[in-house]
C-alpha cells in the first residue's frame, strides 16, 4: 500500500512531501505550513505584548503551524509576528524590526485564523514585511499568495500585496482605488506604461490564490487558477532586487494591506508549466476554490 | 495627498527622539540582538513643503507621544 503524503510503504512510514519537495527551487517561500520536508527551521517568531519576549515557532509532524506552542506562549494576550522564515533554503527571511509594524497572529491568546487555518493580520496602517536579502537579477518571476482583504478602503484603497523593486523598475501586485481591479504593474514608480489587471473585481472578506507569471515577454494573472489577464509587457529586474509583503517597496504610507496573509511563494523561473500543480497544491491545504 | 493622524515633526532628531522615547517606555529593544529594535518607526514627508517627519498614530503611542494630530502628506499622484 502506497499512500502518497504521510502513510506507510510497506512497513516504512513514508517522509513528508511538501510544495517545494514537489516544486523546488523557489526563491523565498513563507508560509504557516511546512513547505519542504529537508526544511528544519521555524515557521515565525513571534512577539508577545504582555512582556515583548519572542520564541519560534515551528510546525507539528503533520506539517502544520504548531499552535499548540504558539497559543501557550500567548496565553491571554496578543502575538505579533517579527519573522517570517523562508523555508527555500536561501535564508531570505522576512523581517520587521518595528514593533507597531508587526503583523498580528494571536488576538487575546487566540490564532487568527482565515478558513480554519492560521493567519497573520496586517493592519492596513503600517505593518509589512522586508526581506532580509535581496534578489540576483531575473527576467522570469513567478509568484503565489493566499491572502484574504479585510477592506479596501482608507490607506488599503491602494493595497500592495507586495513588491519586487529593483531601483527602477518594480513588480507589484495592488488593487487600483479607481476601478476596485487586481491588477500587476512592471512599471516605474509613475506608471505610463500600466498594468495587468484582473477583469473582475476582487471582494474584500474573501480569501483567494494569487498566481502570476511575470515573464520577460508577458505578464499572466490567475485568480484561484483561472486565468483572468495576459498581457504582452516584459518584466525584469537587476540584481539587488529588494521584497517587500504587505505594502509598496519604498513603505509609502497610503498602500498598505489590510487583512490575512498565509502564504507567499517567489520563484525566480517561469512556473507556467508547473502553475496548475501548485495551485492544486495550495488550494488541497487551504480549501480556499 | 494623504491624510495622516500622528505626531509632527520640524527635524529628524525630533523624531528621532520621539522614537527613543517610546522605546524606553516599551522596553524594547528586550534584548540588543533582538529583531524587534523598534517600538515605533517614523517618516519622511519628502514631498511636502517645507518637509517634515512624522510617526503614525497607534493606541499604544497616546501615553507616550500624547494627543495626535491631522496633517497632510503630499504623495505622488495616482495611479501610483
Amino acid at each position: 500500500m502506497i499512500l502518497s503524503t504521510h502513510g506507510i510503504v510497506g512497513s516504512q512510514i513514508q517522509s513528508f512531501v511538501g510544495l517545494l519537495d514537489t516544486y523546488p527551487n523557489a526563491a523565498a517561500a513563507y508560509s504557516v505550513r511546512k513547505l519542504r520536508a529537508a526544511y528544519t527551521g521555524n515557521a515565525i517568531q513571534v512577539r508577545r505584548s504582555s512582556d515583548n519576549t519572542t520564541q519560534d515557532i515551528g510546525f507539528t509532524a503533520l506539517g502544520n503551524l504548531d499552535t499548540t506552542t504558539l497559543t501557550s506562549f500567548c496565553s491571554g494576550t496578543n502575538g505579533f509576528v517579527t519573522t517570517w522564515y523562508d523555508q527555500s533554503g536561501n535564508a531570505r527571511n522576512a523581517t520587521q524590526t518595528t514593533a507597531a509594524n508587526q503583523p498580528q497572529i494571536v488576538s487575546s491568546g487566540s490564532v487568527i485564523l482565515t478558513n480554519t487555518k492560521p493567519a497573520m493580520t496586517f493592519s492596513g496602517i503600517s505593518n509589512y514585511f522586508q526581506f532580509s536579502s535581496n534578489f540576483a537579477s531575473f527576467n522570469n518571476t513567478s509568484i503565489f499568495n493566499v491572502i484574504e482583504p479585510s477592506t479596501y478602503v482608507g490607506a488599503a484603497a491602494n493595497a500592495r500585496f507586495y513588491d519586487l523593486y529593483d531601483g527602477t523598475y518594480h513588480i507589484q501586485y495592488l488593487r487600483d482605488s479607481e476601478t476596485g481591479l487586481l491588477h500587476t504593474k512592471n512599471t516605474l514608480w509613475q506608471p505610463s506604461l500600466d498594468a495587468t489587471q484582473y477583469t473582475t473585481q476582487a471582494a474584500p472578506t474573501v480569501q483567494f490564490l494569487s498566481s502570476v507569471l511575470a515573464l520577460s515577454s508577458s505578464s499572466d494573472l490567475y485568480f484561484n487558477n483561472s486565468i483572468q489577464a495576459k498581457t504582452s509587457s516584459s518584466n525584469v529586474g537587476s540584481n539587488g532586487t529588494i521584497g517587500v509583503i504587505g505594502q509598496r517597496a519604498d513603505i509609502l504610507a497610503i498602500t498598505q494591506f489590510l487583512g490575512n496573509y498565509q502564504e507567499f511563494i517567489v520563484y525566480q523561473s517561469n512556473q507556467s508549466t508547473n502553475l496548475t500543480g501548485i495551485n492544486t497544491n495550495i488550494n488541497t491545504y487551504y480549501g480556499i476554490y | 495627498m494623504a491624510y495622516i493622524n500622528g505626531y509632527q515633526y520640524i527635524t529628524e532628531q525630533e523624531a528621532i527622539n520621539a522614537r527613543e522615547l517610546c522605546d524606553s517606555y516599551y522596553g524594547i529593544p528586550v534584548a540588543p540582538d533582538d529583531i524587534t529594535q523598534n517600538w515605533v518607526d517614523y517618516q519622511f514627508a519628502e514631498l511636502n513643503t517645507p518637509q517634515f517627519w512624522y510617526i503614525v498614530f497607534d493606541e499604544s503611542l497616546f501615553p507616550v507621544l500624547g494627543t495626535p494630530i491631522d496633517f497632510e502628506v503630499i504623495t505622488p499622484p495616482f495611479p501610483i
